[in-house]
């Protein structure tokens, strides 16, 4: 009997499209949510900083 | 009918990986040298934009960081020290961190050039390529001369802080870069007496491993010489104020001090290196002494 086509072939390395087990979906889950969180706040970072280059310079501009 | 049995998947690597890629330890000295050759420097830039100067510093020696231990992930795997970082433990694949070396690397250099200057912006540049491309990709496999030309590469924060504040180049931040360069051979090669067994393991061509200890402690004692000249060329060309020679005197000193009973001894099979974990740890202590001590010197003397 032949096999379904989604079977993984014997030997075959896991494939990346896999479906991940309850457990490991929260794990990816939590582990996306810590990167997402770091990254806004970087981001409002370099927002803030964009804002005070953008002050220093204008000064800079004036006082010439 | 077939069953499927549930495969572990590899999980993102952490943000807190990402930040370890970046060799944070390492960048302490960059950021303080970088911060020193702009402090130093005869004019005061905006508060923000210093702090953005440092700040472009600090990232652009994070994506050289990054991009060795991309570079390196099969070396690093092989040596105590650096198994459990985050490519060869195996908590992110090695495309990841080439992205963030890449991406890190050209947005330091792009808000450098966007908030002090494009002469500071193109040393941020070439500092991190020469990091990357002439150490770790050429030189570092290949020549036990690796870390004496690739040493170049963390002397130039107080060139970049410098320019960073002024726009040009000058004398003191090019003896700023002199000593930082002569300082790295004894530094380094103080840590690959006592981490030798490690470099060996991973086929690193350290010159403990490839010549020797006799003449890797020879060599200690011959570096310090220029860069004992170096560290006090800054007080004797008129530079800076006795303050700063006299630290500088002092300071080098110890260190010669040290780097001679290094170079003077030899030691038996299951020896504890003290001498040479003790001329490492100065070594440390004594570039921060030096940096700033010509920083509060020239506030002093201003």
């Amino acid at each position: 009997m032949s096999q379904p086509d989604d079977a993984p072939r014997p030997g075959a390395s896991p494939s990346p499209w896999q479906k991940p087990g309850a457990a490991q979906s929260e794990a990816i889950r939590k582990r996306q949510r810590s990167r997402s969180i770091v990254m806004a706040l970087l981001l409002g970072a370099f927002v803030v900083l964009m804002f005070g280059i953008s002050i220093a310079k204008i000064k800079a501009g004036m006082a010439h | 009918m077939t069953t499927t049995t549930a495969q572990p998947i590899a999980l993102p690597a952490d943000w807190r990986d990402f930040l370890a890629l970046t060799k944070p330890r390492v960048m302490t000295l960059v950021v303080f040298t970088g911060l020193c050759g702009m402090l130093a420097a005869p004019v005061q830039i905006a508060p923000v934009l210093a702090f953005t100067a440092i700040l472009c510093i600090a990232l652009g020696a994070g994506a050289a960081g990054a991009l060795n231990q991309w570079y390196e992930a099969d070396l690093d795997a092989k040596m105590k020290r650096t198994e459990r970082r985050p490519l060869p433990a195996g908590r992110m694949d090695r495309q990841s961190a080439l992205h963030f070396g890449v991406g890190l690397g050209s947005f330091s250099v792009i808000l450098m050039g966007l908030a002090t200057n494009l002469l500071a912006a193109g040393i941020l540049a070439v500092s991190i390529l020469f990091y990357v491309l002439v150490y770790t990709v050429w030189l570092k496999r290949r020549t036990p001369q690796n870390i004496v030309i690739g040493g170049a590469a963390g002397a130039f924060p107080p060139l970049i802080g410098w320019a960073a504040a002024t726009g040009h180049v000058a004398t003191l931040p090019v003896l700023l870069f002199a000593i930082v360069f002569l300082w790295t051979p004894p530094h380094f090669w103080a840590l690959a007496l006592f981490m030798k067994s490690d470099y060996a393991a991973a086929g690193v061509p350290m010159l403990p491993v490839v010549s020797g200890e006799r003449v890797t402690r020879t060599q200690i004692g011959l570096y310090t010489i220029p860069m004992a000249v170096a560290a006090i060329a800054p007080w004797a060309l008129g530079l800076s104020g006795v303050l700063y020679g006299g630290v500088a005197i002092v300071a080098t000193l110890v260190f010669a001090a040290l780097a001679l009973q290094v170079s003077l001894r030899t030691t038996g099979v299951k020896d504890a290196m003290r001498p040479e974990k003790r001329l490492f740890a100065w070594s440390i202590l004594y570039l921060f002494i030096l940096f700033g001590a010509i920083v509060i010197d020239r506030w002093v003397f201003a």
